[in-house]
């Protein structure tokens, strides 16, 4: 998988690293299983502090994406097939998207609009994601 | 006669690697300096290395002139010195003009910069070429057991030099140190070929975000440079084993042969470095690979020059790669920010010392 963080952002870099992997998983791109590379590594690769990688690492660790080991570095452990989500997954995320949909909203994106574009981007990782289950 | 060869052959060896240089690296850093890849054929960069070549082609040539004319032992060296300086000193104006020029036409303005990586150089990285490092091995480890069977049965003299023709020059009565000094050169020359061989293929992918076959590169990049380590390191073993068994007086041969058997081993481990250099480049960069040229749309390479002290010396303590790409020639460089790389120097320091020491 392609790793892209951008260097003059708004978004600090370790949240930058958590989305791309959260979207590739949401993808297909990344499944569960899969390895993502040790810390020490990914950080030399991207001429980044360790600490950033190792910041987006344990949040994906606390969202219940990743395990961490201490020798084989990352992997996942859980994608779209894995099964119904867990406890309050849904509650806190739909805090977190009241926020998004009122930005929206509140910029005046028409309802009909937002949908649109919701389903458009829901659309983009299902079948990224039935390109992912044939390999 | 031989003094115009000795005095020509290194200059013109040093510059054929200065009109190399400014093709070997990635075309967004010419000269060391990151820009876009729109603006890698702009015109002050084509005009600075057509300046640069043919600046050090005309050094080249007044240095040969200048070092016959003196016809001294020393101007050899210093003749290869002053060419080396005034290579460096052109590569620093090409840098610096590139610079002015790309500040003052802001090359990078509102353009998104950012770092690449590709996580499957990692989780399915690249195997060490372990059949390529048997050579290097297997000779090495054949000096050890040759040189331990045959010690008792040595001569009470060993000759520990041999002449330009050949012919030793040098003789040290028969002990340990005498008989196995130069064993343990091997073999610390070949572990460091081996450790630096697999250094290089775990070094850090500076990938270009503007190509989409970076990694690509990178891969056929540090798989290359690998096996060329390798080879050096079997060839340089050759050399060390013929000169073990001349000393030994296991063999003996006609000057010239033995001269052969040195030089001929080098000149191949040369080759093989410098055909990987030529076909593969810096990071990949003179592979021609099929597919799409055309990189992701507004986003280029991060603006990275400040890393790069002179474009020569790589200083970032938020960074833990030890070994970075060079950025103005071919291999790598340490980075100055890391402790680990003054332990390095440190060690090499020590190692010349002992060298240096033992030899006299």
């Amino acid at each position: 998988m392609i790793l892209l963080v951008e260097a003059d952002s708004d978004v600090p870099l370790y949240q930058q690293l958590r989305d791309r992997v959260v979207e590739a998983i949401a993808g297909g791109e990344l499944r569960a299983g899969d390895s993502l590379p040790p810390t020490r590594q990914l950080a030399a690769d991207l001429g980044i502090n360790m600490h950033t990688v190792n910041k987006a690492y344990d949040q994906l660790r606390r969202e219940g994406l990743l395990r961490l080991a201490r020798r084989t570095g990352a992997v996942v452990v859980r994608d779209p097939a894995s099964g119904p989500p867990g406890d309050g997954v849904a509650t806190e995320w739909e805090t977190r998207a009241r926020t998004l949909l009122a930005e929206a909203v509140a910029q005046g994106l028409p309802g009909a609009e937002i949908e649109r574009r919701c389903r458009a981007i829901l659309d983009g990782f299902r079948t990224g994601s039935d390109v992912g289950s044939r390999s | 006669m031989t003094l115009a060869v000795v005095t020509a052959v290194p200059v013109l060896l040093v510059g054929v690697m200065h009109w190399l240089m400014p093709s070997l690296v990635p075309p967004t850093t010419p000269f060391g300096v990151r820009v876009p890849r729109d603006r890698a054929g702009a015109p002050v960069v084509a005009a600075q290395r057509r300046r640069y070549r043919a600046v050090t082609g005309v050094v080249a040539v007044v240095v040969v002139v200048g070092a016959l004319y003196v016809g001294r032992p020393w101007a050899a060296p210093a003749a290869v010195g002053v060419e080396l300086l005034a290579g460096m000193a052109c590569y620093l104006h090409a840098r610096r003009r590139i610079t002015e020029v790309k500040v003052a036409e802001d090359w990078f303005g509102g353009r998104r910069q950012v770092a690449v990586a590709d996580t499957s150089l990692r989780t399915d990285p690249e195997r060490y070429p372990w059949l390529w490092a048997a050579p290097a091995a297997v000779l090495t480890l054949a000096t050890v057991i040759i040189g331990a069977v045959a010690y008792p049965g040595m001569p009470a003299r060993l000759a520990i030099h041999f002449g330009p023709a050949g012919r030793p020059d040098h003789y040290a009565a028969k002990s340990f140190a005498s008989a196995f000094g130069p064993v343990l050169a091997q073999v610390a020359s070949t572990i460091l070929l081996l450790a630096i061989a697999g250094v290089a293929l775990r070094s850090r992918a500076q990938l270009d975000a503007e190509d989409p076959q970076a990694a690509t590169r990178h891969r056929r990049f540090v798989a290359a440079s690998a096996r060329a380590l390798l080879v050096l390191a079997g060839c340089t073993s050759v050399t060390f084993l013929f000169g073990s068994l001349a000393n030994w007086h296991l063999i003996s041969a006609p000057g010239p042969v033995i001269a052969a058997l040195n030089v001929v081993p080098a000149v191949l481990g040369a080759a093989a470095i410098l055909v990987v250099v030529i076909r593969v480049g810096q990071g990949g960069s003179r592979l021609r690979l099929g597919g799409p040229a055309a990189g992701r749309a507004g986003t280029v390479n991060r603006d990275d020059d400040r890393l790069y002290r002179l474009g020569i010396f790589y200083y970032n303590p938020d960074d833990p790669a030890v070994f970075v790409p060079k950025r103005f020639g071919f291999g790598w460089t340490l980075n100055l920010a890391r402790p680990v790389t003054w332990l390095i120097g440190g060690l090499l320091l020590v190692m010349v010392l002992i060298g240096a020491l033992g030899g006299r």
